[in-house]
């Protein structure tokens, strides 16, 4: 894919049509004058066109940002990190593209694979949406298979406590991380922010966000900002819910 | 002119002030105006909408009426007497209105009690519906087929009431029936497959599959998923029709109501003579 494909699309020309396609997932844009029509087309089935109408001379831009909610992510197999261990995994999530008018929020968003939702909380009473993906937690990044408009986020996992911890579920914040993109053709084209979660307490562990994708991403383009402000240190109960600090 | 001027002398006493009656009637209104305004602000930051608006209506009758005793007890009306009065008609009143009352009541601990909101959906009875007002004596309702509801509040207090949009996630039971002799391990791992390949279900709470009971016309089982409440009515549907495709496409049909009818031949059994 062009390496720039997020950036504007000139359209002051007249007519345009554009298309991308990351795995089964199909867009295009018709763009003219004050009109645009988006036709999408997911596994093989098409949705009905949609039109939007905005001031016309204003140029069209596709947009990538990360995932509007958090990611559950559940290990296929059994993870356990033992006492005043650390390791460091690779989860992927969704990508979602949208359309805007250049310099604004977009105004249409889509997944580029439709995420499954669950639940985040003890209870079914308390909690929050989320959305869910099982992670085969690779440990090395050669043998990761990702599959297209899919983001990783590199999740170091850290044991404080002298007891193993097995890890069920990892929540990774991702309204809060930034999207970046390879310069170069890797195993991997887009990054998150990288996260580290440390275990400090039993009823406690501590997500951390860093500054930037991790080393192993190589040279990287910021390509779109946190959803939500990025926040220095978050908490999260053992059993799920968020409790911001 | 002269003529009628001593009657009202008369009429009232000399102490009487009357423009001080009316002053002290209008600041015991404006009084009461802003009270319950400044109580209506307050309460909304802390309570719900209709739970300020009965604040407020209180208020500003508790501080209308005080206006109304100074003032009349400024034009020298004994109060007493009053008084004595009201309770004769609070108790005529009572007796009059006693399913007002108990309505009025009953609206105040649901009032507290909160057991719903406006919009919520709730089912009392065999009503379910939007709820539109929450009023002193009634709640009003908007059924899903688009008619308006009253229910009294006393009946509201009396029944069960199953508020339907409380909780962010609800959970689906779909009870299905299959012959025996189908592989229920079979059935088991294509609808926990199907719960997993719907976007909507949701992957925790777990899809839960679990057997019900042997009946006269097959083996009962249920399938319990959850969906986000929002999506529920839509989602149930969608997924039950999956499930009944993918059953179908494996051919494993619903069990139907079987009657055998053993009949034995005339000679062999005892006949009556």
């Amino acid at each position: 894919m062009d390496p720039a494909w997020y950036q504007p699309l000139a359209i002051s020309d007249g007519e345009r049509t554009s298309t991308w396609a990351w795995g089964s997932f199909e867009l295009a844009l018709e763009a003219s004058g004050a009109v645009t029509v988006l036709r999408l087309c997911r596994d093989g089935e098409p949705s009905d066109p949609l039109r939007f109408l905005s001031r016309e001379g204003r140029d069209r831009m596709l947009t990538a940002r990360t995932a509007d909610r958090s990611v559950v992510a559940r290990p296929a197999m059994p993870l356990v990190v033992n006492a005043d261990g650390h390791a460091v995994i690779y989860v992927s999530s969704p990508l979602w593209v949208g359309v805007a008018e250049s310099g604004a929020p977009p105004f249409v968003e889509f997944p580029v694979t439709e995420p499954k939702q669950t639940w985040l909380g003890a209870t079914p009473q308390a909690g929050e949406l989320v959305y869910a993906t099982r992670t085969q937690a690779r440990m090395d990044l050669d043998n990761l298979d990702i599959a297209p408009g899919r983001v990783v986020t590199q999740v170091e996992l850290v044991n404080r406590l002298p007891e193993p911890w097995p890890i069920e579920r990892i929540v990774v914040p991702l309204p809060h991380l930034a999207l970046y993109q390879c310069e170069h053709s890797g195993s991997a084209p887009l990054w998150t922010s990288s996260v580290r979660i440390e275990r400090t307490s039993d009823a406690e562990v501590d997500a951390h966000v860093a500054a930037g994708p991790p080393g192993e991403a190589g040279r990287t383009t910021r390509i779109a900002e946190p959803r939500r402000p990025s926040i220095p240190r978050l908490s999260l109960l053992a059993l799920g819910r968020w409790a911001w600090s | 002119m002269k003529d009628w001027l001593p009657s009202i002398e008369t009429l009232l006493p000399a102490s009487v002030d009357l423009f001080q009656a009316l002053l002290q009637l209008a600041i015991g209104f404006a009084l009461a105006w802003g009270i319950s305004r400044l109580a209506r602000r307050i309460a909304t930051r802390r309570f719900t909408p209709a739970q300020a608006e009965v604040a407020g209506r209180l208020l500003f009758w508790a501080f209308a009426a005080l206006g109304v005793a100074s003032a009349l007890s400024e034009l020298g009306v004994d109060l007493s007497f009053l008084m004595g009065a009201a309770g004769l008609l609070t108790v005529a009143l009572g007796f009059a209105s006693q399913t007002s009352a108990s309505n009025l009541i009953s609206g105040m601990f649901l009032l507290f009690e909160r057991p719903f909101a406006i919009r919520d959906i709730v089912q009392v009875g065999s009503i379910s519906g939007e709820v539109v007002s929450i009023d002193l004596l009634s709640v009003r309702l908007r059924t899903f087929d688009n008619r308006l509801v009253r229910v009294p509040n006393e009946t509201l207090l009396k029944s069960d009431i199953i508020n339907l949009s409380h909780f962010p996630i609800r959970r689906f039971d779909a009870v299905l029936r299959v012959r025996y002799g189908e592989d229920l391990e079979r059935v088991r791992t294509l609808l926990l497959d199907t719960a997993d390949a719907t976007a909507a279900v949701l992957d925790e709470p777990r899809p839960v599959f679990q057997f019900l009971a042997f009946t006269e016309h097959g083996v009962e089982l249920q399938m319990s998923v959850w969906f986000p409440r929002e999506a529920f009515v839509e989602e149930r549907t969608r997924f039950a029709l999956k499930m009944h495709r993918t059953l179908g496409e494996a051919q494993i049909p619903f069990a139907l109501p079987i009657r055998v009818i053993q009949g034995s031949p005339p000679d062999s059994g005892d006949s009556p003579s």
